[in-house]
């Protein structure tokens, strides 16, 4: 989170933080005391317990409008619902970015990590994820953002998928 | 009993599947660049099925095999040289193949446009892939196909059941497995873990090589194949730096400390 953070301010721009599961009170408070951040949104809710990428992606989706970039740490997590996101988005998804440069131009590696790829997006939204062993974590405290608590709830669609176990 | 078994049998509906997959370098070679740094140099490399899409495809015939399938069809998006894994697909069992032809090399979003435009046309009840193709290393298309149909998605699967008529679906996940029930129709994305393919015998390739390759333009399955990402260079990573050796813990808490910003 803290990586993701810092690779957020290679943007001018307020950040935002999305937080979406169950119990999250605490995780909020913390990430409220995050200088660099502006406002923690929160999504909580005992059907988000175990985040299903059909949700997630529909959360991401009606909160985009607000923002021009959104990343996440390259994770099972966010490799399983930010494509979704980028689908409905109409943009595209650059995973696994080892490094961001200016005007959108970011470094990533193809073929098994044999070749390192720059490209440019011209996307409305840059989506992406970040490689964050490559990065410096932010500041952990010295902030005081506001929490924003919004509501989601799970549609007819998503009510077909229950998770069953969790390990 | 009589009442039960017919229960059973009417459960199952049987599905028709379509297996995306994806012409990539073999898994062995080496890929460099050109020397222009304009692109990567595949002249005259090995080629072949995407290993993770193999695996879609071996999964999809193990359920035909089960009788929950009837019809199994694979596509590839690409030139004249993409029938090659088509007919790899073949030779192992599939009943149908399909070239989308596409002279340029598309994004995964453009990839999922096409595709969702062919989910319209076969209206298949799953959709396999595999869940990483091994050159663009991207994984997206499956989830971003899912996205485009607002299907159901399960991704990195590693088991597939089905009970009555749902899903019931294992996924590799960071430190775990989850298990998810869905309907279909839905999208997955193959793991490794899924199966073993089967070989393919020489007998099986040499009839593939009579079957027929059904042929769309990928015009005609989505309007607009676009992007706005541009590749403007690729190069060899820097050489990871030689390690070193440490004489004992309490030296390579030092180190971690200095040098890698560890805070202990």
């Amino acid at each position: 989170m803290f990586k993701v953070i810092s690779a957020a301010k290679s943007w001018d721009g307020e950040i935002d933080l999305l937080i979406m599961g169950k119990n999250t009170a605490d995780v909020a408070q913390n990430a409220a005391k995050i200088k660099d951040l502006s406002s923690i949104i929160r999504l909580d809710g005992n059907h988000l317990e175990h985040l299903l990428a059909e949700d997630a992606a529909k959360i991401v989706e009606m909160l985009s409008d607000s923002y021009q970039v959104i990343l996440a740490a390259h994770s099972w997590f966010s490799r399983n619902f930010l494509p979704r996101v980028a689908a409905i988005l109409n943009v595209s998804l650059i995973t696994d970015v080892l490094k961001i440069e200016n005007n959108n131009v970011y470094t990533r590696s193809i073929y098994a990590g044999n070749v390192h790829a720059k490209i440019h997006s011209k996307d409305p939204i840059q989506l992406l994820t970040i490689h964050t062993s490559l990065f410096d974590a932010c500041a952990k405290d010295g902030g005081d953002a506001k929490v924003i608590k919004k509501r989601f709830t799970s549609t007819n669609e998503s009510d077909k998928l229950e998770v069953r176990e969790n390990k | 009993m009589y009442n039960l078994v017919l229960k059973k049998f009417e459960s199952h509906k049987k599905m028709k599947i379509l297996v995306a997959i994806k012409r990539v370098q073999d898994y062995n070679v080496k890929v460099r660049p050109k020397s222009d740094g304009s692109d990567v140099d595949i002249d005259g490399i090995k080629m072949g099925i995407n290993p993770f899409d193999e695996n879609a495809l071996e999964e999809a015939l193990r359920l035909r095999e089960k009788e929950l399938a009837t019809e199994i069809t694979v596509v590839s998006i690409g030139d004249s040289k993409n029938e090659d894994v088509l007919r790899h697909g073949l030779a192992m069992g599939a009943n149908r193949a399909i070239l989308i032809e596409s002279e340029e090399y598309l994004q995964p979003l453009s990839v999922a446009k096409v595709l969702k435009g062919l989910v319209e046309k076969e209206k298949p009840d799953l959709i396999l892939l595999g869940k990483l193709a091994l050159d663009s290393d991207a994984g997206q298309t499956g989830q971003m196909l899912a996205g485009l149909l607002n299907y159901p998605q399960g991704t990195f699967v590693s088991k597939i059941e089905i009970n009555n008529n749902k899903l019931i679906v294992t996924r590799e996940i960071d430190g775990g497995t989850n298990i998810l029930e869905m309907s279909v129709p839905a999208v997955l994305t193959a793991d490794l873990r899924l199966n073993e393919p089967r070989f393919v015998k020489l007998p099986n390739l040499m009839m593939a090589r009579k079957k027929t390759i059904e042929k769309v333009k990928a015009s005609e399955l989505a309007s607009d194949t676009s992007t706005n990402i541009e590749l403007l260079e690729v190069s060899v990573p820097p050489s990871r730096k030689a390690g070193i050796k440490v004489s004992s813990a309490k030296e390579l808490l030092q180190k971690l400390k200095d040098n890698e910003g560890i805070k202990l």
